[in-house]
């Protein structure tokens, strides 16, 4: 219930927005008493912490980071790779930001009100905060960041999520209004996308790959990179949170070799890894003074079917291997334990997820399978091939093998292709496949990642071979536009059904994020997104 | 030998030429473009007007033959183009890498020749003996190890047993702390090395076998001359001819990047500044790291050669 009322007042719907503007409009107008109490009240913890021998935040510092991949582009509008997203969150804002259970929090804006009508939206921004070349951020750097992922010659791949808008609006420096042709409820969580980091207007025509052109105002300034090998990080003193950073500098090292990166968080060459093979991360949590922090990802795993090729564009067919995946058995044996299963949404968005006892398929059952194959016309089976991307994630060839074996049991023959990631890519984008392995980035509002695949006018309709189902459009439509929490829960909750039922895709099962330090490093808070903008929390205790 | 050389000089180009437009097709060839990488899945989310601008910006809307000709020209121009992924000089990419894949390449490969050398000539003078057995199996061994296998092992042992490893992820220069510089790339050497002295113990213990029968050595050792002077004077030099063949390629190939040993110790060689372009389809990037290791190669090839008539009068090129 507490969950339900907290849900409620920060996430999705317009209505609940209002509350929350209500809120932070009583804090920041009326302020005094509220204000003094809550000064009172927070002092007051910070004494009885220091007391109980509890830890106060050390400045100064330089934490090492390591990672295997390096940036892919540095453009915060056109990049999709999550190594560069790791670095958008330190050195850039959005609008709004995402707290520790993914609702949206003020960021770059103070508070924000939604119209009635839930087609105009008010963002009233933070004052005296500064981008790193010391320029002023007013309206018109939100107003010219967000035209210009609207620009089509940018070539953003969120401008998709952004065409709503009509019209934005800079009344005064520090309000910006965005008209919307229709509402939108997923509207806010996209406005605290990393590709929706806000940049100076000077700089919207600059290449932004080029590192002396990454100015935003976040905590932490970019001022070095050497491809493949590092690339440093300093504090903005001039961050508009008080107090933070708290460290004086981030060098991000370049380690491609899992096993290396082990290595030297074991003898604290590095401080900070971000992990992405389980097996590194089981070895991980057996070595003394290095932590494992596991927060279960809002990615999931899954096989997409190209229903548009025979048998696969027979339901019943999809339905039995859908039946005859174990999938708590493949988490076993393909990722060594290191997941949880998941339907059309995965738990770790546990407000919108709906069990997956509750959903078809989700209990092996290997006669069902053979006799939905025998009713579809192929008793004896079929030939089918499943592309797997080698290395992305590091569990797909394996899950793409543990899945041939289990359909092996009811008759259908297997034949795994394994692909290097941009050959997967280039037949993925033609959708040149019968079945492929995949991993999904989710989102925090289920609208992200429902409509743009099973809405028919969704743009990756193609790659399923256009399935679609008329209820299931007219549930994403209106998911899109409900306000109230409760009946958008709803929707969803029924959508997710039937995508189970109809299996355009095979859900497996999400794994975790993987963020290892040793015990120096404190204050770091692990969101499902894998993101690390709360590095502006860390602090290495001496 | 002048004309001959003057001869080698030229025909570098031709060979750059042809490396560079065979790699070039063979790139283009391979499924998947830059921005497709680089966008992934969310490439599909581009509208057709968004797509056609990013080609275009760059240069990747223009047939295959304009693209190779384009780069041609910026090669004549002295440059190498822009890497799409860094927006770096490919000039200046390569030229960081430069330094670590020389310094490897040196100290790995004298390492290999005289261990190898050194165990060559032990285990051809106690032939058949049991020190000759033991020497051939570790140099078996040697050379059976995969070299990442051996790289991951070393720095297993150094950090449980010494908590010490070799800095990560960020180069140290030799002039700027030598001893820091050996200590990062000291393991690798090693780990590239071994094998490479294993390979050359075999090579110069048959080879120093076969001179070993021959006449002018019953003839030396008939004079009264010093075993120890006979095997380093007279059989040694007879003996180098195979195995500087064997180095001088090894050479060639190491200075094109030892991709895995570079990943593992996290070395910003060329080996996987080539390798992260191609998987990336970095076409400048993947053109200027061919050019570069092709012109290595050639090199190298072109110094054996020259090496090969010092060493052995005999040779001439004419």
């Amino acid at each position: 219930m507490f969950l339900e009322n907290t849900m409620k007042g920060l996430r999705g719907g317009g209505a609940t927005h209002r509350k929350t503007r209500a809120v932070c409009s009583n804090l920041r107008l009326k302020g005094g008493g509220i204000m003094r109490w809550l000064v009172a009240l927070i002092s007051l913890s910070a004494l009885v912490l220091v007391a109980i021998g509890g830890e106060v935040p050390e400045y100064g510092g330089k934490l090492i980071l390591a990672r295997t991949q390096d940036v892919v582009g540095l453009d915060p509008h056109t990049a999709t790779a999550h190594a560069s997203h790791r670095v958008f969150e330190l050195v850039y804002n959005r609008l709004v930001g995402l707290d520790k259970d993914l609702l949206p929090i003020p960021e770059l804006a103070q508070s924000w009100v939604i119209s009635e009508d839930g087609k105009e939206y008010t963002f009233y921004l933070r004052q005296n905060v500064k981008f790193h070349n010391g320029a002023n951020f007013t309206s018109a750097d939100v107003k010219a960041s967000i035209e210009r992922i609207l620009d089509e010659k940018t070539g953003s791949p969120v401008r998709s999520y952004f065409v709503e808008i009509q019209e934005i609006i800079t009344p005064d420096p520090h309000i910006v209004v965005f008209k919307l042709k229709r509402p939108l409820a997923s509207m806010l969580i996209y406005f605290s996308l990393p590709n929706a980091s806000i940049i100076s207007k000077d700089l919207v025509n600059a290449d932004l790959n080029k590192p002396e052109n990454v100015i935003g105002t976040g905590p932490f300034k970019l001022i070095e990179w050497v491809p493949d090998q590092y690339m440093r990080l300093k504090k903005n003193e001039a961050y508009f949170e008080e107090g933070k950073p708290y460290l004086d500098e981030i060098e991000i090292r370049i380690i491609p070799e899992e096993s290396s990166i082990v290595a030297a968080l074991r003898t604290g060459e590095v401080h900070f890894a971000l992990i992405e093979n389980p097996v590194t991360a089981i070895t991980i949590r057996g070595i003394p003074g290095v932590q494992l922090s596991a927060i279960p990802s809002l990615r999931y795993h899954l096989v997409f079917i190209n229903t548009s090729r025979g048998p696969l564009n027979d339901v019943r067919v999809r339905q039995a291997i859908s039946l005859a995946i174990d999938r708590q058995t493949l988490i076993d044996v393909a990722a060594m334990g290191e997941g949880v299963v998941c339907g059309p949404i995965p738990p770790s968005n546990p407000y919108w997820a709906v069990p997956v006892t509750e959903l078809f398929g989700y209990k092996r059952d290997v006669e069902q399978a053979k006799l939905l194959l025998k009713e579809a016309g192929y008793p004896n089976g079929f030939k089918v091939k499943l592309m797997a991307p080698i290395g992305e994630p590091a569990t797909a060839i394996a899950e793409a093998q543990f899945i041939k074996a289990q359909l092996r049991e009811i008759g259908i023959e297997v034949e795994v292709e394994p692909v290097e990631f941009g050959v997967y890519i280039d037949r993925w984008l033609k959708a040149d496949l019968d079945m492929c392995m995949g991993v999904n980035a989710g989102a925090p509002d289920p609208d992200f990642y429902l409509y743009r695949y099973f809405h028919s006018t969704g743009p990756l309709q193609f790659v399923i071979g256009y399935w679609n189902n008329p209820r299931l459009d007219l549930l994403l439509d209106q998911g899109r536009q409900e306000v109230d929490l409760a009946k958008r829960r709803a929707i969803y909750a029924e959508a997710q059904k039937i995508l189970a039922q109809e299996v355009p895709f095979i859900w497996l099962f999400s794994g975790y994020e993987y963020f290892a330090y040793v015990d120096s490093v404190k204050g770091f808070v692990p969101l499902s997104t894998g993101s690390i903008e709360y590095m502006k929390n860390v602090w290495l205790d001496p | 030998m002048g004309s001959y050389l003057v001869r080698r000089l030229f025909l570098i180009l031709p060979t750059l030429f042809g490396a560079s437009l065979i790699v070039f097709s063979f790139v283009k060839a391979i499924p998947g473009d830059f921005i497709s990488v680089m966008l992934g899945t969310q490439r599909a989310l581009l509208t057709e007007e968004q797509a056609e601008a990013l080609y275009r910006m760059y240069g990747l809307d223009k047939p295959f033959i304009l693209q190779y000709l384009g780069w041609l020209k910026s090669v004549l121009q002295g440059s190498m183009g822009y890497s799409f992924r860094s927006g770096q000089p490919v000039l200046k990419e390569i030229i960081a890498r430069l330094p670590i894949t020389l310094q490897l390449t040196i100290m790995a490969t004298l390492l290999g020749i005289v261990v190898g050398l050194m165990c060559g000539a032990y285990a051809a003078v106690k032939r058949e003996q049991f020190s000759d057995f033991l020497v051939r199996l570790v140099g078996l061994v040697g050379l059976s190890l995969p070299k990442f296998w051996l790289g991951i092992l070393l720095i297993l042992i150094l950090s449980v047993c010494f908590k010490w490893i070799p800095p990560m992820g960020k180069v140290v220069n030799f002039t700027e702390n030598p001893i820091a510089n050996l200590a990062q790339l000291g393991f690798p050497a090693l780990t590239l090395g071994l094998g490479l002295a294993a390979e050359v113990m075999r090579i110069s213990r048959s080879a120093l076998l076969e001179v070993l029968g021959q006449d002018f050595i019953l003839t030396a050792r008939s004079k009264g001359l010093a075993e120890h002077v006979v095997l380093l004077r007279h059989a040694l030099r007879n003996a180098l001819i195979p195995v500087i063949t064997f180095v001088g390629m090894q050479v060639g190939y190491l200075l094109g990047g030892a991709v895995v040993v570079e990943a593992v110790f996290s070395l910003p060689g060329i080996g996987r500044l080539l390798v992260n372009a191609v998987y990336q389809r970095d076409y400048p990037l993947v053109q200027g790291c061919v050019l570069f290791t092709t012109f290595m190669f050639v090199m190298t090839n072109l110094v054996v050669d020259i090496i090969y008539a010092i060493v052995d009068p005999r040779i001439r090129y004419d």
